[in-house]
């Protein structure tokens, strides 16, 4: 039954910019990257196209990185920088820890390339320390997630469809920000490697050393909890 | 497949994540259940929502930062690194250290005192009763002196290495018992007028093989501060001598005043008799040799007679002079056939 497997489509399909789409960031030279972000340009990482660009690039950059080739390293960082960022500000809900720990991410491997034997994907590991040391500092006794206001962590696109539409879209993305860090920590960790940066069971599985059962579970329930808390925005 | 069943493997559904049989048995239940198609599409759409979010992106010059984080620093950089590491890590090293320090330094200052407990050597005994005219010759001797071991060919030299060698065993935990005379409480008061009197005429001839570190406890054990040792204290040392500056706290003692040989009884038997007399007559056994053929027994001056006496009861004994101006007396007895 054709009707069974649907894509999901992310809720708003806008344009995106040239030069987003799938394939292009291994390409791309500039450090930061635009500034202007589309909605849609998260839907690029789950069509797998970037993923097995990168996979392949990465194969070579962790020869170059252990033969302690000077610029390998800052290939890495520029290529995994908005990723580690990402699941870091994800995870801590603000942005100064998720620098610290994003640097932190990178000094780590820097130490510890040596050490990584290759039986897992450069990404897996990075995604995995990065899980690791979110986890760890949110393990942390008495602390409290840090909330940012409605600004969130990234900034909405406005120049898309009208001020009412802005306004909607900064609503949702206060609410997504909100709910995502209402989640107890095991479960946010899925959520935002599976959702949010479009891992596969598998790849999670590795990423938090967890059976492929609890990844699918866990996800399950994560994602029956945001629904509760998403309750507006689902017609 | 219950409706519970299937909206377990939702989820997984929309992901891609079911095996086939999965797969088969939830699009069956689906096409005939309304309210799990219902949440079906709510699962889509908040996982639409969720992929929705805005991309979260690096800060600018994070790269940069990165990237001067990981550079090694200049030494003289690193080094106030290290000086002022927080607290938290700086302090527990440090009481560390200090801990260990203070253990090593406790140790080491409690080494000179098991020194005493080393044996009397069997020479010593075995020689000549001495006069006390020798003891300031003994006295004067200056640090290039070794102290005798047990076994060596000292024996000729037993005079001079009196002080040292008395000094050693009393009290130091010989083998010998301590003292179990009920008076303990006389033989403690002796034991400290002894010291007392030992302190002041002992010079500051230490010998060379003291361990290192023993000099700073003395000048704590003494009340007057003590002086460094002259290399060849001069002949009159005795006699004005500074309170020594090598201490042997534990294990001082007055110079041996008596030595005398008692014959013609079976050794274990001496020794039980003299124990007995001399718990008897206010003393104490001050040490035994290593081979239970000498003891020395310290005791009030005014019983040495009488200790003499019982000696002569006991076997054959021989003594040499009581000096004039001891008291406590140490005598030394030694057991022979």
């Amino acid at each position: 039954m054709a009707a069974m497997r649907r894509e999901v489509e992310p809720a708003r399909m806008s344009a995106s910019r040239p030069g987003d789409r799938a394939g292009s960031r291994a390409a791309r030279p500039r450090r930061d990257g635009p500034r202007f972000v589309a909605a849609g340009t998260v839907a690029g990482n789950f069509f797998g196209a970037a993923r097995s660009n990168r996979d392949g690039d990465d194969a070579g950059l962790v020869a170059r990185l252990q033969a302690s080739d000077p610029r390998a390293f800052e290939e890495l960082v520029i290529a995994y920088q908005h990723r580690v960022f990402a699941v870091a500000a994800r995870m801590l809900g603000n942005r100064a820890e998720a620098e610290e720990i994003a640097q932190e991410v990178f000094l780590r491997v820097h130490r510890a390339i040596r050490l990584f034997r290759g039986d897992a994907k450069l990404s897996t590991w990075m995604y995995s320390i990065a899980s690791r040391l979110c986890l760890n500092r949110l393990a942390r006794a008495e602390r409290r997630l840090t909330r940012e206001e409605d600004e969130t962590l990234a900034r909405v696109p406005d120049g898309v469809g009208g001020a009412d539409e802005a306004l909607a879209q900064r609503q949702l993305q206060a609410a997504l920000f909100q709910a995502i860090a209402a989640l107890p920590e095991d479960r946010r960790i899925v959520v935002v490697l599976r959702d949010l940066e479009g891992l596969p069971y598998d790849e999670i599985a590795q990423v938090l050393d967890l059976e492929p059962g609890t990844v699918r579970s866990r996800l399950h329930r994560a994602r029956l909890e945001l629904r509760e808390r998403l309750e507006k925005f689902i017609p | 497949m219950t409706c519970q069943d299937a909206r377990e493997l939702l989820s997984a559904a929309l992901d891609d994540a079911l095996d086939a049989g999965e797969r088969e048995r939830l699009d069956i239940h689906l096409t005939s259940c309304a309210d799990c198609r219902r949440e079906q599409e709510r699962f889509e759409r908040t996982i639409g929502l969720l992929r929705g979010a805005a991309a979260v992106r690096a800060p600018a010059g994070f790269v940069d930062r990165v990237l001067a984080a990981v550079r090694p620093q200049p030494w003289w950089r690193r080094l106030a690194r290290w000086l002022f590491t927080p607290w938290t890590v700086k302090l527990p090293l440090q009481g560390v250290a200090v801990v260990l320090v203070a253990i090593m330094a406790v140790y080491l200052y409690r080494v000179p005192s098991r020194a005493g407990l080393t044996r009397v050597p069997t020479d010593r005994l075995e020689s000549p009763p001495i006069a006390r005219e020798s003891v300031p010759a003994e006295v004067g001797e200056g640090p290039p002196v070794p102290r005798p071991e047990p076994g060596t060919t000292d024996r000729g030299e037993f005079p001079r290495t009196g002080v040292e060698a008395m000094a050693r065993d009393p009290r130091s935990g010989q083998p010998g018992p301590p003292p179990t005379a009920a008076p303990e409480q006389q033989s403690a008061q002796l034991r400290r007028e002894a010291e007392k009197r030992e302190a002041r005429v002992r010079t500051s001839s230490a010998p060379p093989s003291e361990p290192a570190p023993s000099p700073p406890a003395p000048a704590l054990a003494l009340p007057p501060p003590s002086r460094p040792s002259p290399p060849l204290p001069p002949p009159e040392a005795p006699a004005a001598a500074p309170p020594a500056a090598r201490d042997h706290a534990a294990v001082s003692g007055p110079p041996i005043a008596v030595k005398g040989f008692l014959g013609g009884i079976a050794p274990a038997r001496a020794r039980a008799q003299i124990t007995a007399l001399v718990a008897g007559l206010g003393g104490e056994i001050a040490a035994e040799s290593f081979d239970g053929a000498g003891i020395d027994v310290l005791l009030p001056r005014a019983r040495y007679d009488e200790l003499a006496r019982e000696l002569g009861r006991l076997g054959r004994w021989n003594a040499s002079d009581l000096p004039g101006d001891v008291d406590p007396v140490l005598i030394q007895i030694r057991l022979v056939e």
